[in-house]
């Protein structure tokens, strides 16, 4: 239980709980009352005591796994395993579904995917995705090479429940020129290949795509893009796809225009024909956005001709499909969307179909998701409703009720409503971790060490040891700036502000110095000479006298004692402000020193003389 | 960290010959970091933290000076003594650095001082202590050309505590006293460093063992030196919680430390407001 503020609770204390010390003479008993240990650790955390200030990277990665079993009403059951993280700096993120229902035991579905950031190499195992083969399960690797290329070697397995299939090797490389991928190219042991050319300059947009196939059926697409952004925002765009599978051919082309009108809305127009072996599509479409806050709205009117042969019939009918989507997020803990979309025909008929979402956090712990028809909330077969709860011990309960897909499709598969529920645990485990070294010492121009100085790096800061050093270990890959923070820096030095950047991989271990510049102080006397004799006596000092050191500006004390602190080596001119001199007194002698500032210590004795005025005797002619 | 409106503390520094026709002197508001600086060290180390000062914006262009000094307070609490750094055996004011010593604030703008502790290699363990006190000093200009007048000037004071481990933390009750609507405890420190103690006092009547009435006592530092003493004192409920009589009265005081100290004693009260009564037929 978390103690409370009052440090000294102990309004509970009885006798039973007092250690006697003492009974004086004078009856004053005294004891002791020891403090709840939880008490003590609680004064120890918030007790405001500054201790070393140093934020220093991490000296752990970290990995969460996961792991979660869940249950579908009149189905199967199924097991989750998640993980993501990092590993001695290699990012790792894992998924994958284990199930056992009508098809008995099996892997689901399942990835894992290790990403080295600094060596730029990535591996997959499992469900990988690849242009040429789209989802595949196999392997990949893939490293980092000259020219920016990124060359990777695949081997795709065969899926399950599809005959005919074997293991298909596959190597893949690019030609990169100035940043662009001129060619990416993919070629594979069964003789299908891909190529794919990508211009992305500052307004215009190319994209060509050649892919040959042999599975699972012999076939080539082509497809052409461009887009061009105009001045102002207006983005014309325009594609081409020809799709050939065995003896079907299959053309797709669209052209859009897009008008940004303000900030929060745009107008986009669409047209787009398609042809099928079997059918003739063209459609004409506007679309308008709006955003603003957390509101969205996205409306969509379309409408166009539909052509089909069937059967050696023809037949071709008109049809409009608007489709609405409007969404509020009112913060990070609700959200609502609706979603109306109608299609109607020209024989009159219309289809409507509408939807509501929310999300909503009901407690810190608790997340509710609902779906359901409107106006028609109760309809059971369209309500999907899911509910998340944290609990204690870093578990988690999902249960979930509507039209649910079971984890395998089998013969109790059912199209009504069920109930799934699955209870997850999740864990953070402390990993090696790796990162570079900065290293360095903060020193003055004489190369003495200043100890104390707080050395910032990025948002790293460490403060120096007695000899000046500083040391940042397993720091994180990325650009940092290395400083001294001058709040911190110790009261009787001043930064030079000289940086150092430096862009760290892991493996980069950089020594670098910083330097800081010691300060003195001048110390002096303005007095009024009133004996001659050519040196300061007591009673002489004048105060409140006025002296510069360039900008800086101080009055001499009652003694005629002025100091100027915290003045960095070299060169300076102490002046005395001789118009702030009282009216009885005169320099006697220079009103500017030049003062040589050195490392060893405060220049003392500077003094300035001045002589009291003498009034003149004006001997007057005798009258006549 | 607090921010306190400091309006005008300490002392007017006269210079007078002649006055001239009294015009009203503006206190000088302005808004400082008054929590105490409290800094955990090594042997050798050198720490650097920071005290700050803004000076309200209505508020003139004011000549600001800095210096450490010695600090302690007299054993009831109520006088606060100032002297050169380095007066008291353990005092700080010798290893602390101050940056900048004088500065001009502008209206609005904030003053911030670096204050730099640099701990020799051999030093006791425990605590020490000294304060940084900013002075309001008269421009260099407009005081150069002045003879006459009076001139209001203000200054505040932080205290700086450093710590070196092993601090040692004890506190023993030597008196409990009740005197009138107060009741005091005398304290004494029995650690290595200045103490931060608090506390309750709890009355009893005789044979209970549930307390009649309860008082707080407010916090209060008790040093090592010139005195380990302080007398912590509280107002007494009212008369009618706490009527005249012959009570047990426990303090439990919380010190800083894993436990806490209590004393108790028996004492008889006698309440004003119950003389009187008894007076009227």
């Amino acid at each position: 239980m978390r103690p409370s503020r009052k440090r000294w609770c102990v309004a509970a204390a009885t006798s039973a709980a007092l250690v006697p010390l003492s009974a004086s003479a004078q009856d004053l008993r005294t004891f002791t009352i020891p403090k709840p240990p939880e008490l003590i650790e609680h004064e120890r955390r918030t007790t405001p005591v500054e201790r070393e200030p140093a934020q220093l990277p991490a000296v752990r990665d970290r990995l969460r796994l996961s792991v979660g079993m869940g249950y579908v009403q009149a189905a199967d059951w199924g097991t989750e395993i998640a993980a993501g993280g990092a590993i001695k700096g290699v990012q790792l993120q894992s998924a994958a579904l284990l199930t056992r229902g009508a098809e008995g035991l099996l892997f689901d579905n399942g990835a894992l995917s290790l990403f080295d950031p600094d060596l730029k190499w990535r591996a997959e195992l499992g469900d990988v995705f690849s242009h040429l083969r789209g989802a595949s399960r196999g392997a990949r690797f893939s490293w980092s090479a000259a020219g920016r290329r990124q060359p990777a070697i695949s081997v795709y397995g065969p899926r399950r429940g599809l005959a005919n299939q074997s293991t298909v090797i596959s190597y893949r490389d690019q030609l990169v020129i100035a940043d662009q991928p001129i060619i990416d190219a993919e070629v594979a042991s069964d003789r299908s290949y891909l190529m794919r050319s990508r211009l992305a300059l500052r307004r215009v947009e190319l994209e060509g795509v050649y892919r040959a196939v042999r599975w699972p059926v012999r076939g080539r697409d082509v497809s052409l893009f461009a887009g061009y952004t105009m001045p102002g925002g207006v983005t014309i765009s325009g594609g081409l796809l020809r799709s050939t599978h065995l003896a079907e051919q299959n053309d797709w082309r669209t052209v859009a225009l897009r008008f940004p009108l303000s900030r929060h809305v745009s107008l986009s127009l669409e047209r787009t024909f398609t042809e099928t072996l079997q059918t003739r599509t063209t459609t004409s479409a506007a679309m308008a956005n709006v955003t603003a806050g957390g509101f969205r709205l996205f409306h969509r009117h379309q409408f166009g001709e539909f052509e089909r042969e069937y059967l050696g019939l023809s037949e071709s009918f008109e049809r409009q499909q608007t489709q609405s989507a409007v969404s509020y997020r009112a913060g990070a803990r609700f959200d609502v969307a609706l979603q109306i979309a109608s299609q109607r025909t020209e024989s009159g008929l219309v289809e409507q179909w509408e939807e509501l979402q929310a999300t909503s956090a009901l407690t810190r712990s608790t997340t509710l998701r609902v779906a359901a028809a409107v106006p028609d909330v109760t309809d059971a077969n369209r309500f999907r409703g899911l509910l998340r709860q944290e609990l204690p011990g870093q578990l988690a309960l999902n249960a979930e009720y509507g039209r649910l897909s079971a984890y395998q499709h089998g013969p109790f598969l059912s199209d009504r409503p069920r109930f799934k529920v699955m209870l997850t645990r999740s864990w953070n485990i402390g990993t090696p971790t790796r990162g570079a070294v900065v290293r360095g010492q903060v020193i003055d121009h004489t190369r003495r060490p200043v100890a104390g100085a707080r050395v910032k790096l990025g948002r790293y800061q460490v403060d120096t040891g007695s000899d000046g050093r500083y040391v940042f270990r397993n720091v994180p890959r990325g650009d940092y700036e290395l400083a001294l923070v001058p709040a911190y820096l110790p009261a009787d030095y001043a930064w030079d502000g000289r940086r150092v950047q430096l862009a760290l991989t892991a493996f980069t271990n950089v020594t670098a110095d910083l330097v800081a510049v010691p300060l003195n102080s001048i110390h002096g006397r303005v007095y009024v000479d009133r004996n001659r004799n050519g040196r300061f006596d007591p009673t002489e000092g004048l105060a409140r006298a006025v002296i510069y050191l360039g900008e800086r500006i101080t009055s001499a004390g009652d003694e005629g004692t002025f100091s100027f602190y915290n003045v960095s080596p070299g060169q300076h001119i102490v002046r005395l402000h001789g118009e702030k001199l009282p009216p009885d007194v005169e320099a006697g002698g220079p009103v500017e020193r030049l003062i040589e500032l050195e490392d060893g210590g405060p220049a003392t004795d500077v003094e300035f003389r001045l002589l009291p005025k003498v009034k003149p005797i004006i001997f007057q002619p005798p009258a006549p | 960290m607090g921010l306190l409106i400091a309006s005008l503390l300490q002392l007017a520094a006269l210079t007078a010959q002649a006055p001239p026709p009294p015009e009203t002197p503006r206190p000088l508001s302005f808004q400082a970091t008054l929590d105490a600086i409290r800094i955990t060290v090594r042997p050798g180390q050198v720490a650097t933290r920071q005290f700050r000062l803004t000076l309200d914006r209505d508020q003139q262009a004011t000549q600001f000076k800095a210096r450490v000094e010695d600090w302690w307070r007299s054993v009831d609490g109520k006088q606060s003594f100032y002297a050169e750094a380095g007066t008291l055996r353990r005092s700080c004011g010798q290893w602390v650095s101050i940056n900048p010593v004088e500065s001009s604030v502008k209206p609005g703008e904030t003053l911030t001082i670096r204050i730099t502790v640099t701990m020799p290699v051999e030093v006791q363990a425990g605590g020490f202590w000294c304060a940084l006190t900013v002075d309001e000093v008269p421009d260099p200009l407009e005081a150069a050309g002045e003879g006459v007048g009076v001139r209001f000037v203000a200054s505040v004071s932080t205290g700086i505590f450093v710590y070196v481990e092993p601090v040692q933390r004890e506190a023993a009750i030597l008196a409990i006293r009740l005197d009138g609507d107060e009741a005091r405890i005398q304290v004494r420190n029995d650690g290595n460093a200045p103490l931060a103690i608090e506390g309750r006092i709890e009355f009893f009547a005789p044979e209970m063992t549930t307390p009649l009435a309860t008082t707080e006592l407010g916090r209060r530092t008790v040093l090592t030196e010139p005195s380990r003493e302080g007398m912590l004192t509280a107002k007494l409920p009212s008369a009618r919680v706490l009527p005249s009589g012959r009570y047990r009265v426990r303090a439990v005081l919380d010190f800083g430390a894993d436990h806490y100290v209590g004393a108790e004693r028996e004492l008889e009260l006698v309440r004003e407001e119950v003389q009187e009564r008894a007076a009227v037929p």
